[in-house]
C-alpha cells in the first residue's frame, strides 16, 4: 500500500508550482517531522514542475509523488516538442554517467555560462537533483499514435535518517 | 538616488532598498519562469545608480525556495556585488538559513565556491 501519494493532471504555471511545494512541505512535515532536508526534497518537485511549465506544449502536466518507506518518487509527464523531449533524455543519460567530480565540474560550468536556455531555463535542474542526492533519474519519451511526444521523467530520492 | 522596491508575488521575492538604510533585501520564494529578467532588473538598477551606491552596505538574501534558473540569476547578481567589493566597497552578503536547512545552506556554499567570496550565514 502506498503510504502517501498525490496524482495531478492539469494546468501548470509558476504559481501552481508554489502551491504544490507548500502542499508537499506540509505533508512531509506532518509525516516525517521537522527535518534539515525538507526543502531539498521539495526542490526536486520544483525542478520537475519547472521543466513541465517550460516545455509542455499545452501547459498541461501529469504530476505525481509517492512517499513510501524510505524514499520518495516524483513523476512528471508532459507533451513536448520533439527536440525538447529528446534533449532532456540525452541530458539525463549523460549526467547519470557522471562521477561526483564530473557533476560538480558540470555544475560550475553551467552556472558560469552567461546565457540561459532559449526557453528561459538554466539547464541545471536534473544536474542539481543528482548533486543533491537523487538516486535515480529516468527520462523516457513516448510517441503517441497521433505523433505527439510525451516526456516522462521519474526521480527517486531517499528519505535520510537523521 | 531612487529607492528600489519590488513587491513580492506568489513566485517572486520582495526586493527592497531604501536610501539611508544601507540594506538591500531579497526575501521570499523565487520560482519565476523569467528569473534572468527579474534579477537583471536589480543588476541594471545597481549599474544605473553606481555612483550613489553606499560604500558600506549589507545585501540580505532570504530565499526559502527557488528554482535552478533563479540560482543562476542570483549568481549574476552576486557577481555584480563582488565587483563592488573588489573595487573597495565595504559590502557584506548575508545569506539566511532557517533551522540548519540543507537546501539553503548548500546554495550559499555553492555561491562561495564559484565566486570565491565570503558569504555570512545567518540563522
Amino acid at each position: 500500500m502506498k503510504e502517501n501519494a498525490l496524482n495531478y493532471f492539469g494546468k501548470i504555471d509558476e504559481h501552481c508550482i508554489v502551491e504544490f511545494v507548500d502542499l508537499l512541505n506540509g505533508i512531509l512535515t506532518r509525516n516525517l517531522g521537522a527535518r534539515k532536508d525538507l526543502r531539498k526534497i521539495c526542490s526536486f518537485a520544483i525542478e520537475l514542475l519547472d521543466n513541465g511549465m517550460r516545455y509542455s506544449v499545452d501547459d498541461n502536466i501529469s504530476f505525481s509523488w509517492v512517499i513510501q518507506n524510505d524514499h520518495i518518487t516524483f513523476e512528471l509527464q508532459n507533451r513536448a516538442q520533439e527536440d525538447d523531449a529528446f534533449r532532456l533524455r540525452e541530458q539525463a543519460d549523460m549526467i547519470k554517467s557522471f562521477s561526483e567530480e564530473e557533476k560538480n565540474n558540470e555544475f560550475r560550468k553551467v552556472m558560469l555560462e552567461p546565457h540561459f536556455g532559449k526557453k528561459g531555463g538554466a539547464g541545471l535542474g536534473l544536474l542539481q537533483m543528482l548533486r543533491k542526492g537523487a538516486v535515480s533519474i529516468d527520462v523516457h519519451v513516448d510517441v503517441s499514435a497521433l505523433g505527439e511526444y510525451v516526456c516522462i521523467c521519474k526521480i527517486v530520492t531517499p528519505i535520510k535518517k537523521f | 538616488m531612487s529607492k528600489l522596491i519590488i513587491a513580492p508575488t506568489k513566485s517572486t521575492p520582495e526586493i527592497y532598498y531604501h536610501p539611508g538604510e544601507n540594506t538591500f533585501r531579497v526575501k521570499g520564494i523565487s520560482t519565476p519562469i523569467n528569473a534572468f529578467e527579474f534579477y537583471q532588473n536589480i543588476v541594471a538598477w545597481m549599474n544605473e545608480n553606481e555612483s550613489e551606491l553606499p560604500r558600506s552596505a549589507t545585501f540580505e538574501f532570504n530565499l526559502p525556495y527557488f528554482n535552478s534558473a533563479t540560482m543562476k540569476a542570483i549568481l549574476i547578481l552576486l557577481e555584480r556585488i563582488k565587483e563592488g567589493i573588489v573595487s573597495g566597497n565595504d559590502w557584506v552578503i548575508d545569506w539566511f538559513v532557517e533551522d540548519d536547512d540543507e537546501f539553503m545552506l548548500e546554495a550559499a556554499e555553492s555561491f562561495q565556491g564559484i565566486l570565491g567570496i565570503d558569504i555570512k550565514i545567518s540563522n
